[in-house]
């Protein structure tokens, strides 16, 4: 009697499961209200808004179906998504150099994908000067994707897949270098990140601990120069003191502008859910923040920096390093790193 | 019938930055192109012609030999012309926004056709030889700005405005190649050219009358 009531309850539970699934529906489902967007309080205007590609559900779904496809890639190997992971803010999660097709290993760190919309360079030397046309380095690149364009759209066009989505997305099935660029754009666009509990602590809806405080005001006093909020980012360009690393001979921002005041300068990346983007710097070499902030102490003493800003951070002590940690942990966004939209379900 | 025949000295400027950075000098005659005028209703027509020093260009089959005496051949020509218009006594009467890839493969691309241009007596016609910056900021486009043209740079972005090939003995390059790329609308990078010639007289384009101006310049 006592095992079928047992059995009769567990029954009635997977019954009640099964339910929610179904009335939950298809978790890769994107309606409009999903793709609704509007510039987060304290952001500025959007550089990329949208112009002449109007996010659709339809779009960003094939925006989000070609990020997370294989097929992109010569061998069918690997994805955008392989190097840009959802709970990583889309950077790659303690691989130092980007990872390409066939083992191959590039030359910088794979950085995160947020907030791009405000973002009027791309890439750590900034060569990229727009949102749509920047996939096309990672799908091009020899060491990363290697696919040609003509390739990728053969590919595409012969898939039973993409005909309908390009139609859902567009009107027509004709598949064109721009539309997989503009779909792409809506996907990563949408990507963004304003929801750390910074941010909920500047909009009055939770309070910082003591230390996370202390560690804002030092932030503010020794960092914010090439950081500020709200992207934690001037958007500028740095040598970060950084000695060369002999193997990659990377020059740089030189090697877009040719000027030689450039060499060794890098993008200085936001902080934003600095927490999970490791490992840090444009070749991945530090794996810990306490590594970052003792090569930022450091520069105090050191005699060969380019930039004057950077010996005013330093030396930092051992408690101040540790309040730095705490506030740079209230710029992680949860919200933003599970998000089930940015998440492809198979 | 009247016909323009009009070399494109810029494009002969384009090819002296780059020849005098490479250590094989190429010839200062070297190439010309040849633009033709072409007229019927409302539709012109630009017929363009490429030559080195006085003959037609020939890709592949042909060896060349430079200033230096040295010998090259050319396997591909290809170049971006845009921002056409025509200019009449009161001004700039006509301006098309469109791009065209002129590719010397590719014979349909060396004929541009120009639709509804507005009856009037022209001057002088201009274009721009290359591509302008905001087409160049402009992200994914379509047509002959397509990426998939392969004139478009990722890593730098920014249109190739013109690419040359070819092989040279000289070269020290791998397998003898010889490549110019030439693009680049940054302050202090900007390669494209405005281009103004000015017409034989003048270009009458009246509906149902039609024309061909036709005139042969070599350097």
């Amino acid at each position: 009697m006592k095992n079928s009531r047992a059995l009769l309850a567990n029954l009635l539970l997977w019954a009640a499961g099964l339910l929610l699934m179904s009335l939950a529906g298809d978790p890769n489902t994107i309606t409009s209200k999903h793709v609704a967007w509007k510039t987060p309080k304290g952001f500025p205007p959007p550089v990329y808004r949208f112009k002449d590609n109007p996010v659709s559900p339809a779009g960003f779904v094939l925006g989000r179906a070609l990020f997370y496809d294989p097929l992109l890639s010569r061998d069918s190997t690997i994805s955008c998504a392989t190097c840009h992971q959802a709970f990583a803010a889309f950077a790659h999660i303690d691989h130092r150099l980007s990872h390409g097709i066939e083992g191959r290993i590039g030359t910088r760190n794979v950085p995160p994908l947020q907030n791009l919309l405000w973002s009027n360079h791309f890439m750590w030397d900034g060569g990229v000067n727009h949102l749509e046309v920047q996939p096309l380095n990672p799908l091009t690149h020899p060491d990363e994707m290697n696919e040609t364009l003509p390739r990728l759209l053969a590919k595409l066009q012969q898939s039973p897949r993409y005909p309908a989505l390009f139609a859902a997305a567009y009107g027509d099935t004709a598949i064109r270098t721009e539309r997989v660029l503009k779909a792409l754009a809506q996907f990563t666009g949408l990507l963004i990140s304003a929801n750390a509990k910074y941010d909920q602590y500047l909009r009055h809806e939770t309070t910082l601990s003591e230390q996370e405080l202390k560690g804002l005001r030092l932030f503010e006093q020794k960092c914010s120069s090439c950081h500020p909020a709200p992207f934690f980012t001037t958007r500028g360009f740095a040598n970060n003191g950084l000695p060369p690393d002999s193997l990659l001979q990377d020059i740089g921002r030189q090697k877009i502008t040719g000027r030689p005041e450039d060499r060794y300068q890098f993008s200085i990346p936001s902080l934003r859910n600095v927490e999970v983007t490791y490992p840090y710097m444009h070749d991945g070499r530090m794996d810990k923040l306490w590594q970052v902030l003792g090569h930022y102490s450091r520069l105090a003493t050191d005699t060969t920096l380019t930039d004057a800003r950077l010996r005013a951070i330093g030396p930092l002590s051992a408690n101040e390093q540790v309040d730095l940690v705490a506030f740079l942990r209230t710029l992680t966004d949860r919200t933003f790193l599970y998000d089930r939209r940015f998440i492809m379900y198979p | 019938m009247t016909k323009v025949c009009i070399p494109l000295f810029i494009c002969l400027s384009c090819f002296f930055v780059f020849a005098k950075a490479s250590p094989l000098a190429t010839s200062r005659k070297g190439n010309n192109t040849g633009a033709t005028v072409h007229r019927g209703g409302s539709e012109l027509q630009l017929h363009f012609r490429h030559t080195v020093k006085d003959s037609t260009l020939q890709l592949n089959n042909v060896t060349y030999t430079n200033a230096l005496g040295q010998p090259y051949i050319l396997t591909k020509f290809k170049y971006y012309i845009g921002r056409i218009y025509l200019k009449s006594a009161h001004g700039r009467d006509y301006q098309s926004e469109e791009y065209f890839l002129i590719d010397e493969e590719e014979e349909g691309s060396k004929v541009i056709r120009l639709q509804h241009v507005p009856p009037g007596e022209y001057t002088a016609i201009g274009f721009l030889l290359g591509v302008d910056s905001l087409h160049n900021c402009s992200g994914a486009q379509s047509g002959a700005l397509d990426p998939l043209n392969g004139m478009f740079w990722n890593w730098n972005t920014g249109y190739i405005f013109m690419k040359l090939e070819g092989r040279s003995p000289a070269s020290p390059a791998p397998a003898h190649l010889l490549e110019y790329h030439i693009g680049g609308y940054a302050h202090g990078y900007r390669h494209m050219r405005e281009v103004q010639l000015s017409l034989p007289g003048l270009l009458q384009i009246q509906p149902g009358a039609p024309a061909v101006v036709h005139q042969q310049r070599s350097r």
